[in-house]
């Protein structure tokens, strides 16, 4: 088998097996799968013999004319209608096939042939019908047999005509008589107008050639095609031919096959543009109102920001005010680190502390990050139900809302928790490197240090000099002192506090860069649609193939 | 007397149908649906039982068969003439052909025979081989020394490869009250030919079986059994067959040829000839009636079905409308412990009205101080952002959120119950769905639901009509209330006003007048979360009336239109037509 088959018999398996939500899909992958089953069939017997169907209304001649060609009475004829019941099967000695229940007669002289006679397609008899089409189903060339009195024959065209395509087709005028045929242009052209197409014509009087053939004479001319029909069966169909013609019936099946798939696929493709469409909006819009329920709750209080940049500076601050800061910092601090260790600290969802506790390197818990609330989760529902409808409307099954809904959780919360673990520390680091830098430090130690030193002066000067400095003097410089620190380590705080709240923006416009385009928030109905996309392209690399 | 009745009948089940198809008009596809496979017994009546009742009909007998079986050559050799034309290839013959005496000629021109079809003079016989003219073209050719109440038939073939010629094939079943069923060999047992016959036989027609081109060998031997074995598959008993053996042409000039009667001497033409018109008429018409009574009573029958489940479906859908209407869960967003007592006190008098003013006052600054203080401590400890009364925008958008959602949700819910319907109904439905524009039926059932108010003030007003009524109705109640309400109003002054009189004025009686209010209020909400909701029930019907409000929006704006046609239909099949149709039956039954 080429490669190629290969691969189309492989994809279409595939897409045989699709049990997925998208149910529009549904009913072609159903009839696909019969199909299949055929076309592999056809395509492992490629080389096995040819199997010839007779078949045509009741009266015709079918039987007659197998007898007349196997030379011998196997099938009973008979005037009365309908007379043949069972598919009789004549083959060549040593060939082994699955043919049921059929009469089956060993002999043919004709070795890469089978040839079966059907019942009628046309009697009362419902069963007679079945079986013809059993025995299409199973053969490769169709010999149509009709005559005078019967051809035009719209019972057994209708069983044919899915067949269009998929079978090679041969015309046999039986009870033939006279030198010229009156029917084989109007035959053969209805035929052509139906779409069939007629690869032979041969004009038999079968009854004539079996008298003959029992009677062991040689032929004569009263015969008319039968000789010719006898010859083109034994030795025009060679190997070569048998295989064309079995190659061009599998071709015809799979263009058919792939056909049906392809109308299916093209009329559904607008809606799941226009789904991947609606998809891509509404994730968007969700998105948007996500992140503003984000920023109400995150963005909006600054105690968090002050929280999360004191602790940074905390762990920079050097030299003698940011040590005083450092001391300060930890005081403040106090409640919201001690209340992680306190009994009633379950109150609220706990994401304000864990925000902060992401934006800070020292991690002072370890539960995940959990933003999405009942307000989220309403958010997400309703534009689920949105989509919802889309799908239905689009020949989907309803998506697993629940599933969905844990996604979209997960989804948020690892987004959210990577912005503030990513680009919003290292804002606020940044900026608490800067405020804790050796030149702020020394800025802000300047000062105190001067006076400090213009302290230390005025006491040696005086020492030197022999004057006592009064006790006054002292504590008078404590005072000014601890006065200069205070406005210091307030001043630093107060640029804390407006770092802080600069981060909070800076970090906003992270965090809505990060949220901006497309989130995925869907992962459910997006992996649903892809499956439903990648159905589409398949079915057109089939074409291609 | 009968016959007017049964005509009555007739003439109304007709006027009931033609209705009911005007009616369906503007479902075409419906239309289909309801009337198919009801083509054979609405002929009959329009084209057979309703031409009858005006008398005077002539016996129309049919040659009739399957393709290529020699149909013409029979109807040629029955008229003694070559009118039809004859070809050795199958299905020659496409359109009809009428042969009748001039009275019979004209009548047959004026389209008052046969009216199922279109009269044309024959002017070529050729014309009836050719498919120039419409399907249904009758050609009518004039042959004087036909009897005034007979008219020959020859047709096209009825099992033929042409989809056309089976509408044909049927009116000729319905025309015919006489048909001569040519056969060969090949095709008396053919399942198409046999039904055609078993349906003629069946609705009323005489069948007449013609083996052609038989064996003659001893006495047409297979041909009897063959004719035998027609006769039992199409129902038919006590008939007389007729043959034409398969060498007959090979006399000069075979059109005179008699055809033979099996079993007897007597031919074909002399058959017909002999037959009683008027008796055979009103057999075929009786026979005819009872079909069409069965048919008629199926297709009752079967819209009847159909309308019930189209009933069963819009219930359906009522009552996922009111199953997502009831998921539907609206909360006010004010406290809702505080109402009574609010209430209480704006039926105070004027200067205890300002005592409480004052004291709500006092405990509004006191409960703001501590709010803060709170505030301040808990973020600062948990970081977090307390919880706080959603403002009225933000109440109002988690409603709209909620309603938008149950809307979709009906929508696809709708959307899935109806797209497993039959065909031409679920596109009824879905076609409607697919014109609703999701944004704009939401914001329409949302501004129904919610009109725009205030959802907490929606609520309070609620509550205060509540509180109104139940203060009106309750005047013990009332005023132990009210007696109640004095004393934790006065309590404080009373109790501070003899303790500033012995401690001269100075801290106690302050304190009490401060710390008075606040136990007042404290008191009263405790009271009133222990008791108010169970008194009042102030939430439950509050959300049923909530509830109501966005069923009849959904009903208005979502169910209603998907279910328009669905509900049109529905009144259609159930309606004065179907009424009509019934009690004419009924009519026509007990008549016949």
């Amino acid at each position: 088998m080429p490669d190629r088959i290969v691969k189309q018999l492989n994809t279409l398996e595939k897409l045989a097996a699709y049990t997925g939500p998208w149910q529009a899909f549904h009913h072609a992958s159903k009839n696909l799968a019969p199909r299949l089953e055929e076309l592999q069939h056809r395509a492992d017997t490629e080389d096995d013999v040819l199997v010839i169907a007779l078949v045509g209304g009741s009266g015709v001649g079918k039987s007659t004319l197998l007898n007349a060609l196997a030379g011998d009475t196997l099938a009973r004829t008979s005037e009365y209608r309908p007379c043949t019941e069972k598919p009789t099967v004549y083959h060549p000695p040593g060939v082994t096939l699955d043919f049921m229940d059929w009469d089956t007669v060993s002999g043919s002289a004709l070795e890469h042939l089978v040839i079966v006679d059907t019942p009628d397609s046309d009697t009362i008899a419902k069963t007679h019908r079945e079986r013809v089409v059993e025995v299409l189903g199973k053969c490769d060339l169709i010999l149509l047999c009709g005559s005078a009195e019967k051809y035009l024959d719209e019972a057994t065209w209708s069983i044919l005509r899915p067949l269009q395509g998929e079978r090679s087709m041969i015309c046999i005028e039986t009870k033939s008589q006279g030198e010229s045929s009156p029917i084989e242009a109007h035959w053969v052209g209805r035929l052509e107008e139906e779409n069939f197409t007629v690869s032979a014509f041969f004009r038999v009087n079968a009854l004539r050639s079996l008298d003959r053939k029992l009677a062991a004479r040689a032929s004569t001319p009263e015969e008319l095609d039968f000789p010719k029909l006898e010859c083109f069966l034994r030795d025009e169909l060679s190997a070569e031919r048998i295989r064309r013609i079995k190659c061009s019936n599998f071709s015809g099946l799979m263009n058919k096959t792939v056909q049906a798939l392809e109308t299916c696929v093209t009329e559904s493709e607008p809606r799941l543009a226009a789904l991947a469409e609606q998809l891509d909006t509404v994730d968007k819009a969700l998105t948007r109102e996500i992140l503003t329920v984000i920023e109400r709750r995150l963005f909006t209080e600054s105690h968090l920001w002050t929280y999360a940049l004191g602790r940074e500076m905390g762990l920079r601050a050097k030299g003698f005010v940011g040590m005083l800061y450092r001391i300060l910092e930890s005081i403040r601090t106090l409640p919201a680190r001690l209340s992680g260790w306190l009994p009633w600290r379950r109150s609220g969802s706990g994401a304000g502390r864990q925000a902060a506790a992401l934006l800070t390197h020292n991690e002072l818990f370890q539960d995940d990050l959990e933003l999405a609330n009942d307000e989220m989760a309403l958010l997400y529902q309703t534009r689920q139900s949105e989509i919802g409808l889309a799908f239905a409307q689009a020949g989907f099954d309803r998506p697993d809302s629940a599933a969905g809904l844990d996604a979209f959780r997960q989804c948020i919360n690892e987004r959210v928790t990577a912005v503030l673990r990513g680009p919003a520390r290292d804002v606020v680091v940044l900026r608490a490197r800067r405020l804790t830098s050796w030149p702020m430090t020394l800025l802000s130690d300047a000062l105190p240090l001067a006076f400090l030193g213009y302290a230390s002066y005025d006491v040696v000067q005086d020492w030197f000099q022999g004057i006592a400095l009064p006790v006054g003097y002292v504590s008078h410089t404590c005072l000014v002192l601890a006065l200069l620190l205070g406005v210091e380590l307030a001043v630093l705080m107060g640029i804390a506090r407006i770092t802080a709240w600069s981060a909070r923006g800076a970090a906003l416009r992270k965090l809505k860069t990060a949220l901006s385009g497309t989130l995925h928030l869907f992962k459910y109905e997006q992996d649903i649609l892809q499956a439903s996309l990648e159905i589409r392209d398949s079915v057109k690399s089939l074409k291609t193939l | 007397m009968q016959g007017a009745t049964l005509g009555e009948a007739l003439i109304g089940i007709e006027g009931a149908l033609g209705e009911l198809r005007t009616a369906l008009t503007e479902f075409p596809e419906v239309k289909t649906t309801v009337f198919t496979d009801s083509d054979a017994w609405t002929e009959l009546l329009t084209y057979k039982l309703v031409p009858h009742l005006g008398g005077g009909g002539c016996l129309v007998v049919a040659v009739t068969g399957g393709t290529n079986t020699g149909k013409s050559t029979v109807f040629n050799m029955l008229l003694g003439h070559n009118t039809s034309p004859v070809r050795t290839t199958a299905a020659a013959t496409c359109r009809s052909c009428l042969v009748a005496n001039q009275r019979r000629y004209e009548e047959a021109l004026a389209g008052k025979l046969v009216p199922e079809f279109t009269p044309v003079a024959l002017e070529r016989a050729e014309s009836i081989v050719l498919r120039e003219s419409s399907p249904d073209t009758l050609y009518v050719a004039l042959q004087d020394d036909l009897p005034d109440d007979l008219v020959l038939l020859d047709t096209p073939d009825i099992d033929s490869i042409d989809k056309d010629n089976w509408t044909v094939a049927q009116h000729i079943r319905t025309a015919g009250d006489v048909l001569v069923a040519v056969l060969t060999g090949e095709k008396y047992k053919d399942e198409r030919v046999v039904a055609f016959f078993r349906e003629a036989h069946a609705s009323g027609r005489v069948v007449l079986p013609l083996m052609n081109k038989a064996n003659p060998a001893n006495d047409f031997e297979i041909a009897r059994a063959q004719l035998r074995e027609f006769q039992k598959d199409v129902g038919l008993t006590d008939t007389v067959s007729f043959v034409v053996a398969h060498d007959f042409n090979l006399v000069e000039d075979f059109t005179s040829q008699p055809i033979q009667q099996l079993d007897d001497t007597g031919t074909l033409h002399s058959y017909i000839e002999s037959l009683d018109v008027p008796a055979i008429k009103e057999r075929v018409f009786h026979d005819t009636v009872s079909h069409f009574n069965t048919a008629a009573q199926r297709f009752l029958n079967n819209v009847e079905t159909q309308s019930q489940q189209y009933q069963d479906v819009l219930a359906t859908f009522e009552a996922l409308t009111r199953t997502f209407a009831m998921q539907y869960d609206p909360a006010p967003g004010a406290d809702i412990g505080g109402l009574f007592h609010t209430f209480v006190q704006s039926k105070r008098g004027p200067l205890d009205k300002a005592m409480g003013t004052a004291s709500r006052t006092v405990v509004k600054g006191v409960s703001f101080l501590g709010k803060s203080v709170g505030n301040l401590i808990f973020k600062q400890s948990t970081l977090e952002t307390p919880e706080e009364e959603p403002s009225d925008a933000l109440l109002h958008a988690a409603h709209a959120k909620q309603l938008e959602r149950y809307t979709l949700e009906l929508s696809t819910a709708l959307y899935e119950k109806a797209l497993p319907l039959e065909p031409p109904f679920n596109d009824l439905v879905t076609a409607r769905l697919n014109q609703l524009d999701p944004p704009q039926t939401v914001a329409t059932v949302t501004d129904a639901t919610l009109q725009a108010k205030n959802i907490s003030d929606e609520f309070r007003a609620h509550a205060d009509r509540m509180l109104e009524s139940w203060w009106q109705d309750n005047t013990g109640k009332r005023r132990i209330i009210e007696g109640l309400d004095k004393i934790l109003l006065l309590m404080p002054a009373a109790i501070a006003a003899p303790l500033s009189f012995y401690t001269a004025g100075v801290g106690t009686p302050e304190a009490i007048m401060v710390a008075g209010p606040i136990v007042e209020q404290f008191i009263a909400r405790v009271v009133e979360y222990q008791f108010g909701d169970q008194m009042f029930n102030f939430l439950a019907p509050w959300r049923k009336e909530q509830q109501a409000c966005f069923h009849s929006a959904l009903m208005n704006h979502v169910t209603g239109p998907a279910m328009t046609e669905l509900k049109q239909l529905v009144a259609t099949l159930d309606g004065d037509a179907m009424t009509q149709l019934r009690r004419c039956m009924d009519q026509c039954q007990t008549a016949s």
